[in-house]
């Protein structure tokens, strides 16, 4: 396997679920969730292959592949909510889990607390999702989300209180 | 709600992830079989796979393995003629009687085997039609890969058996037997991709392409299907 490959293969391995979670929380159906992460990847394939070709073009370097990441994320979505608003899509499969060493009524129960959080979650603004997945799901560093958002700490700070704030809210009326 | 109590309900979410096999797939797609780590080495370690839900179809297909291997033993290296240092007349005529014995048990087994294969093989085609009803149509897909692949391993092992007592015909009924499983696995293929992308949330032409393949289908004409399908399938949405 030459390097390029490599090194997409490891990102690819470090980055799928976090990336297919992140999809999932805002698109809420498997199918797309996998539609839209292999879409991502596609592209990120892409562009990771140029900026990796010896080529006489000038290489399209990527500073800061997470946040490049999720930047194609967010605009995957952000299209297929167009496109849903357009046409209709109905997603056909929703969350499905269970834990194999739990029971029926455990994995159901499981199931149903997951399906409110993730319901809540959807109810607040894309930033403070994002915020939230990022901090408690991602475990990414205030520096690191404040990076990805081209903002300070301190704005990442505020934002992350408020989107707790809000969450809980929303979480507590259920 | 404390925030500890809330942070501890988000943290459920991280059970939220994607499946397995699709992600590998995805792997694969993107990079190629040197992308994955644990690339397929034969049809026969492909069998071997772990399949979560067993169906009649592996079932059948690993007595086609078994029987193939059997045959593809008696085929390859059994000694068809031997030579021995000491010959004498009586010798030889003693060791020809021998080899003719052998000769006609080896005839009788591989018959019998040939057999035993074109029923499997019959078996799996008619099983075939259940996977195209699997709820995971990647596993699926996968599933009927294999199916294809034993299928043409089939058609490669009996095309070697050059018995001249071996009627034509049990050849001849096994090898069709084997095409027409490679056949139906490649049609269940087109089905299993049809169904799938029917679930999908397509774009208009996506949507037009899928309606083509799927008249093409049930007009039972597949390679146009399956060209529509494939289509369908390539088209990335905006």
């Amino acid at each position: 396997m030459d390097n390029p490959k490599k090194k997409f293969a490891k990102l690819y391995d470090k980055y799928v679920i976090k990336l297919y979670r992140f999809i999932f929380l805002k698109v809420g159906s498997q199918e797309t969730a996998e539609d839209l992460t292999s879409q991502v990847f596609a592209k990120v394939w892409d562009r990771f292959r140029n900026s990796n070709r010896n080529s006489n073009r000038k290489k399209e370097e990527i500073k800061n592949l997470t946040a490049y990441l999720y930047q194609v994320a967010r605009r995957e979505i952000a299209n297929y909510h167009r496109q849903k608003a357009k046409f209709q899509i109905i997603p056909t499969h929703s969350l499905q889990i269970s834990d194999p060493a739990s029971s029926l009524e455990e994995n159901s129960t499981l199931q149903e607390e997951i399906e409110a959080v993730r319901n809540s979650l959807s109810e607040l603004t894309e930033e403070h999702q994002n915020v939230i997945i990022w901090r408690y799901l991602d475990g990414y560093s205030i520096k690191e989300i404040a990076k990805i958002l081209g903002k300070s700490k301190g704005a990442v700070r505020v934002m992350l209180h408020r989107a707790l704030k809000e969450l809980r809210e929303k979480v507590e009326r259920l | 709600m404390r925030n500890t109590q809330l942070i501890k309900k988000i943290k459920k979410l991280r059970q939220i992830k994607p499946n397995k096999d699709w992600v590998v797939y995805t792997k694969k797609e993107l990079l190629g079989r040197e992308g994955v780590e644990k690339p397929e080495t034969s049809p026969f370690s492909v069998l071997l796979m772990p399949v979560q839900k067993p169906t009649l179809v592996l079932a059948s297909l690993v007595m086609v393995a078994a029987i193939l291997g059997g045959l593809f033993v008696w085929v390859n290296f059994l000694p068809q003629s031997s030579s021995f240092p000491v010959i004498t007349d009586h010798y030889l005529e003693n060791h020809k009687a021998l080899e003719n014995q052998k000769a006609k048990e080896q005839e009788k087994e591989i018959a019998a085997s040939l057999e035993k294969l074109r029923k499997s093989l019959e078996q799996a085609t008619a099983d075939l039609n259940k996977l195209a009803e699997s709820k995971d149509p990647r596993k699926a897909l996968q599933m009927a890969e294999v199916v294809k692949i034993v299928a043409q391993e089939a058609k490669g092992t009996i095309g070697q058996i050059n018995t001249p007592n071996i009627q034509s015909e049990e050849v001849l009924a096994s090898l069709n037997a084997a095409q027409e499983l490679e056949q139906a696995a490649e049609n269940v293929k087109i089905g299993i991709l049809i169904g799938y992308l029917s679930k999908r949330s397509l774009t208009k032409e996506q949507k037009e392409l899928l309606e083509e393949a799927e008249r093409y289908y049930n007009n039972g004409e597949y390679d146009e299907a399956l060209s529509k399908a494939l289509k369908a399938s390539q088209i990335r949405q905006q």
